[in-house]
């Protein structure tokens, strides 16, 4: 089924907020100035962080990949406190709000195009990074580029799912 | 999204190149890809996060906070669940039915539980445990295929203990004690559970080599079946073959490594060859995955008898008996007794 994206991000606005967050943070983390943030709008795009570019390749890349980090851990987070009451059938109003959120959070944990093209531009087509970042970050934008692909099959919600719902219960199994 | 963009906040006419690009007011710090001053560098590197966004993530932290409280029993049924279904991978049924009585203590109707416990159950035959399990998944659909094939698999496991001609059962259970009138009944039957049947009364008389015929007939038809590759350990050992035995109960203990019975069976095929010392090792493998179970308890009293602990042995015979008193079947305490009163010579 087609669903347009700028619905389902309507739909799972908190994990936009929490993207746009994310690479806030690592700017913050990497003292990189940020001018300008929006957290969710019903525009494409629905978020975004305007900042200055960061001094280091991997900073580049953290702040690219960030809400990939911070999403995905949050999902799993949130996720955790109420998968397993999924898990036996015992979940009540709260654990769907929390699954709600921690799968929200999750589908957009997948960097968006327009980061895949900063990073893009800020390493591979620089002419002042070195081969080596080159050739680690071609792989991640590629990555980022499959993943917004995926989006048209529901890869995005499919990943929060499997993150909050699925992962918890594997963890324990793997870990007892 | 993420942009890197200069700032515009100064008006472009009388924007001056040599001032902080934000303020226009201060000398910009050198060496940064936006010219910008340090005091703007410094706000603008810990720009403010809006109040109401920290709002939302307390209010989320509280819910979660409710929701891991909440999470605690659940966490530690996902441990068990997670255990079982680890056990029952490794075929350790004992440790699987185990771990998932103590699920179905809190969530009695979790269907994954139940549905795992009906295999659990199956491969350790505890009808009982089976049954109740069945009654309440019996009804439930489910498209976990892997999970249907495998409870399905346990369901046949479990099935071939039961003869379907219970007129020619009746018949067989008549003729126990009458050899002759037993292997006229062998060719009468197609069902290879009640051949096992004739054979087991064959066994009672010491006619092993009939029962080897019988039985190497029904395992032809299924080399799995567990009544009669358990038959075979006890006439390989009887008939001191016992290298044979030994690989008959791995067979066994293929379908289900924690199967007491095949364990105690191999301490007293050991003992029956007089390797005591690989006995006792079995003996105690098997009390440690139940020391209330009567088989592994004449494992230990047997191995206690012959490396001389006779009271040792006699008081576990006491202790069989009373077990044997709660469940009615006096079978082991039976072929126990002699061997450890000295009245048969057992090697």
């Amino acid at each position: 089924m087609f669903v347009p994206g700028i619905l389902i991000s309507i739909a799972t606005f908190p994990g936009v907020i929490v993207h746009e967050l994310a690479h806030q943070l690592f700017c913050r983390l990497f003292k990189v100035p940020v001018f300008d943030v929006c957290y969710f709008r019903t525009e494409n795009p629905v978020g975004y962080v305007i900042h200055e570019p960061a001094p280091k390749v991997y900073q580049t890349v953290f702040i690219s990949v960030g809400p990939f980090i911070v999403n995905t851990l949050l999902c799993f987070i949130i996720g955790f406190s109420a998968s397993l009451q999924f898990k036996f059938d015992s979940a009540n109003v709260l654990d769907y709000v929390l699954m709600y959120l921690a799968i929200s959070i999750g589908a957009h944990a997948f960097p968006s195009t327009g980061d895949a093209s900063t990073l893009w531009n800020a390493v591979v087509k620089s002419e002042t990074t070195s081969w080596l970042s080159k050739i680690v970050v071609t792989p991640i934008v590629g990555f980022i580029y499959a993943g917004a692909l995926g989006s048209f099959f529901w890869l995005d919600i499919i990943y929060g799912g499997a993150v909050a719902l699925g992962l918890p219960y594997l963890i324990i199994k793997i870990f007892v | 999204m993420q942009e890197n963009y200069p700032t515009q906040s100064a008006p472009e006419s009388s924007f001056n190149e040599g001032l902080c690009a934000n303020c226009q007011l201060n000398v910009y710090e050198p060496g940064h890809a936006i010219n910008l001053c340090s005091d703007c560098r410094k706000s603008l590197i810990k720009y403010p996060i809006p109040k109401w966004i920290k709002f939302f993530a307390l209010g989320i932290l509280a819910v979660m906070v409710i929701s891991l409280v909440r999470t605690q029993q659940y966490i530690s049924a996902a441990i068990h669940l997670g255990k079982a279904e680890n056990a029952i991978d490794q075929k350790h049924f004992l440790t699987a039915q185990r771990e998932l009585a103590l699920v179905l203590n809190k969530f009695p109707k979790d269907f994954n539980a139940n549905a795992y416990m009906m295999v659990a159950s199956a491969y350790n035959f505890d009808f009982e445990a089976y049954q109740v399990a069945f009654d309440k998944v019996a009804d439930v659909k489910t498209e976990d295929e892997a999970l249907l094939s495998t409870v399905n698999a346990a369901s046949e496991y479990i099935a071939q203990s039961f003869p379907k001609d219970t007129l020619m059962y009746k018949r067989i259970v008549a003729a126990a004690k009458d050899k002759e009138k037993l292997l006229a009944m062998t060719d009468s039957t197609d069902e290879i559970v009640l051949k096992v049947h004739i054979a087991n009364f064959l066994y009672e008389a010491k006619d092993y080599d009939h029962v080897e015929r019988i039985v190497n007939k029904v395992l032809a038809v299924d080399p799995n079946f567990y009544q009669a590759l358990s038959l075979m350990t006890a006439v390989k050992r009887n008939t001191a073959k016992y290298d044979e035995a030994l690989a008959f109960c791995d067979r066994l203990l293929a379908f289900n490594a924690e199967d007491i019975q095949v364990l105690s069976q191999k301490a007293r095929i050991e003992l029956k060859r007089k390797h005591d010392k690989e006995a006792a090792v079995f003996a105690s493998q098997a009390l440690a995955l139940d020391p209330d179970d009567t088989s592994a308890m004449e494992a230990k009293a047997m191995v206690d008898y012959f490396a001389g602990r006779k009271k040792e042995s006699l008081a576990t015979l006491a202790q069989i008996r009373v077990h044997e008193t709660n469940s009615g079947d006096s079978t082991i305490s039976k072929r126990l007794s002699p061997i450890i009163t000295g009245s048969e010579i057992y090697r």
